[in-house]
């Protein structure tokens, strides 16, 4: 045995223990830096990097974490930490901290270099379809065809006179009484009952009863007398006849004259029609007043977790089967075995931190809180990732933010809840474009109850606001009468606004629902200058038809009297005459009737008596 | 003065140690050493071995030199018959999963396929190594160093001056 040598490895582990004493800080600097910036791709330095390795600590004076979507502004920085880690996962390289407290934390601050690192680029994941999703949502602006109320209807281009059924539907009748009327002046003249009249009143005048003596010539005249009878009760049939059916037509117009008030009521349907709306929805007016402003704060709580999906790997596959590979040459490949102690590459149990949104005291808002489980093997770990911050400002606003990032399955679940009562408003800009619209809402205070889970790619959100004492400002700028009015009208001071928005769906098909309790007095109010406006336009379109009606039933009904009047009047005319010949023709025929049984009992008183004569001069007393 | 002490002590420690057996023993923990790659547990210990027993030292590191090119030309053999070992064999399975849960365990790297198979395969090459070197030396002590002293490429080797300063390193008395 070299029993000198023990001289020289006593020495030479002397050696490497001083350099390993004096390099160990440099050493450990350099690996964790290295660790951070390949997951953040982005640059991680530290600064005065100090282990202690009797008492197993650890601490540094300054953590810059760059962010990776702009490498000139830190995500976050820290200010002096401490924390102890624990021995037995060193021999793995796995860096347990037990318990850690971060002080002077700082969001967003500048850099003086860039940040950059050459690492390829991440590709747009699933918070760029979450924001693109809802920024989409957003724009599909409920329909308010505000110019609806506005326009000035044209009356000759809604009610086209020339096209109204009630002024052809006149015309067919007016056309109708000249053709009836010249129908039956035609007939009239034609018929020519006045000669035929004539006719038969010569062939009752020669029938004279004065000149009748016997019995023969009194039965030959009444048979004269009952054809003529018979000849002018036809005539009169016939006349009655045609005068019915002259009442039949007049009458038939009278039905068509009546029928303009139902050609009237389609035309107002008609020009209904062309108006345009008959009712006025507002669908999601909660979307269209709010939806910028919540959207962009929708986004920036999405960003949170998305730093959670980011930094904190869902589960894979652990112990996957051990295949060859071709490693390159001298390197080897490791293969994994069974861990009796699983202990994840790092994993911070727990800390306390503080610090500010911003540099600027008076502008920040102060961090408070504690956090559990930050680690990069969520599922070798087991336990959600847990944040429990108090965001406040003094005198001001103070917001419980409580977030758990459960990565520790297949399918990673991240919940966000932020909650606030009684932060001070002030001024919001609603980033609206339109001129009915609010551009600021002003108000004193408010409560706010937000809640967010991110379930695999699947999104639920539900957020309700309460805001105290509100009022509405406007853009500058003359408003129309229209606008005026909803403005002054649904855009009130209030004592209370309350907002309601849901967020659910697929990350890249989400459904976005914004309502307040100023969605029903908006459409409300809109409805009824809507249905005032086209109230207003209905009424004149009746008004011009019911004139045209009118004016048209007068022309036909005045048309009609005079048609009617000039062929019933002839029809009358010869009606009467022909009654009259009648009844003398009857006349006449019961007194040739009467004057036949009168000669006839004269002559049997006659026979009679010259019977008796004879027969008393055959029989002697 | 202390640090020239100390390298003197260690040319001497280097020199020492030339009998066939000395020579073939450094010689075959150099080719231990020179086949597994370096940074491990393992190749510590044995350097610790090497410099405590009394071996040629110089032996080893020309040993180191020589089986480094052998380990790079074998690697995917030694790559091979780690993985066999590793997981082929569920008899050893126990074993390696109660060894990969020791804390000292990654110092080691024995559940690298590489230095798996190159510490087997330095092991089973020890012995042959070390009976082959020794019959080596002895057969160039007894007849081969004067034949190959007589070689024209030997003699302009020892004739120039490289060697006549190695010489006198070799011969310095500390």
């Amino acid at each position: 045995m070299r029993k000198g040598a023990i001289y020289f490895l006593v020495v030479f582990a002397v050696i490497a223990g001083v350099g390993l004493y004096f390099f160990r800080d440099r050493y450990f600097e350099r690996w964790i830096e290295n660790s951070c910036t390949e997951t953040n791709r982005a640059k991680v330095e530290i600064d005065n990097f100090h282990f202690n390795l009797f008492a197993l600590t650890c601490k540094f004076d300054r953590l810059q974490w760059t962010d990776p979507k702009n490498t000139m502004t830190n995500l976050f920085e820290t200010g002096p930490a401490e924390f102890g880690v624990e021995l037995r996962p060193l021999f793995w390289k796995n860096l347990i901290v037990r318990e850690a407290k971060i002080a002077g934390i700082l969001l967003g601050t500048e850099r003086k270099e860039d940040g950059k690192v050459d690492l390829p680029p991440e590709e747009p994941g699933l918070f760029d379809e979450i924001t693109a999703s809802v920024a989409k949502e957003i724009k599909i602006l409920p329909i308010l065809n505000l110019a609806a109320l506005k326009q000035k209807f044209n009356l000759d281009n809604l009610v086209n006179v020339e096209q109204l059924a009630v002024v052809q539907g006149a015309q067919a009748i007016r056309f109708d009484a000249d053709s009836t009327g010249a129908k039956w002046q035609q007939f009239i003249k034609t018929y020519d009952a006045q000669t035929k009249i004539a006719a038969l009143q010569t062939r009752a005048q020669n029938i004279n009863l004065q000149n009748l003596k016997t019995v023969d010539e009194f039965t030959t005249n009444l048979q004269n007398v009952t054809k003529l009878r018979d000849d002018v009760t036809a005539l009169r049939n016939e006349i009655t006849t045609s005068k019915k059916n002259a009442a039949l037509d007049f009458t038939r117009m009278v039905g068509n004259i009546k029928n303009l008030d139902n050609l009237a009521a389609q035309d107002f349907d008609a020009a209904k029609q062309k108006l345009g709306i008959a009712d006025f929805n507002v669908k999601d007016i909660g979307k269209m007043l709010f939806g910028n402003p919540l959207g962009g704060r929708f986004a920036e709580m999405m960003r949170y977790v998305e730093l959670g999906r980011e930094y904190l790997p869902a589960a894979q596959k652990l112990m996957a089967i051990n295949k060859v590979e071709n490693p390159p040459r001298l390197k080897g490949q490791d293969i994994a075995f069974p861990r009796t102690f699983a202990y994840p590459k790092f994993l911070l149990r727990h800390a306390f931190i503080s610090g500010a949104t911003k540099a600027n005291v008076a502008e920040a808002l102060q961090l408070k809180g504690e956090i559990w489980g930050i680690t990069g093997d969520p599922s070798i770990y087991g336990r959600p990732t847990v944040f429990d911050v108090q965001v406040f400002k003094e005198e001001a606003n103070a917001y419980q933010v409580r977030a758990a990032f459960d990565h520790t399955t297949d399918l990673p679940k991240d919940t966000l809840n932020l909650r606030a009562s009684n932060f001070r408003l002030g001024e919001v800009d609603l980033k609206n474009d339109k001129s009915y619209l609010p551009a600021r809402l002003l108000a004193n205070r408010g409560a706010i109850n937000a809640t967010f889970v991110l379930s695999g790619k699947n999104v639920l959100g539900h957020l309700g606001l309460n805001i105290d004492k509100v009022d509405f400002q406007f853009s500058p700028g003359v408003a129309d009468a229209i606008t005026e009015t909803i403005r002054s009208s649904v855009f009130r001071p209030m004592e209370q606004l309350q907002i309601t928005a849901e967020v659910q769906g697929a990350t890249n098909d989400l459904k976005l629902h914004i309502g307040s309790n100023l969605d029903n007095v908006f459409a409300a109010r809109a409805n009824e200058l809507v249905q005032a406006s086209f109230a207003r336009a209905q009424q004149e379109i009746r008004l011009r038809i019911n004139q045209e009606t009118a004016k048209r039933r007068q022309q036909v009904e005045a048309l009609y009297a005079e048609k009617q009047k000039l062929v019933m009047v002839e029809l009358n005319k010869y009606q009467a005459l022909v009654e009259e010949q009648l009844a003398a023709v009857e006349a006449k025929k019961k007194e040739i009737e009467k004057r036949i049984e009168d000669e006839k009992k004269r002559a049997t008183g006659e026979a009679k008596k010259k019977l008796g004569e004879k027969l008393k001069g055959l029989v002697k007393p | 003065m202390f640090f020239l002490q100390f390298i003197t002590k260690f040319i001497k420690v280097m020199r020492a140690g030339a009998s066939p057996a000395q020579i073939a023993g450094g010689f075959a923990l150099g080719s231990l050493i020179g086949l597994m790659p370096f940074l491990t547990l393992q190749s510590a210990v044995i350097f610790c071995v090497l410099f405590l027993l009394n071996v040629n030292l110089s032996a080893a590191t020309l040993a180191i030199f020589i089986f480094s090119f052998g380990a790079f030309l074998l690697d995917p053999v030694f790559h091979n018959l780690g993985f066999y070992m590793l997981t082929g064999l569920n008899t050893l399975q126990g074993l390696w999963t109660k060894l990969y849960n020791m804390p000292v365990a990654p110092l080691t790297r024995f559940n690298n396929t590489v230095v798996m198979g190159s510490f087997l395969g330095g092991l089973v090459l020890f012995a042959p190594v070390y009976f082959g070197m020794k019959k080596l030396v002895v057969a160039y002590r007894e007849g081969l160093e004067a034949k190959i002293k007589k070689w024209k490429l030997v003699q302009v080797i020892t004739g120039s001056k490289m060697w006549q300063w190695y010489e006198r390193l070799r011969d310095w008395q500390w």
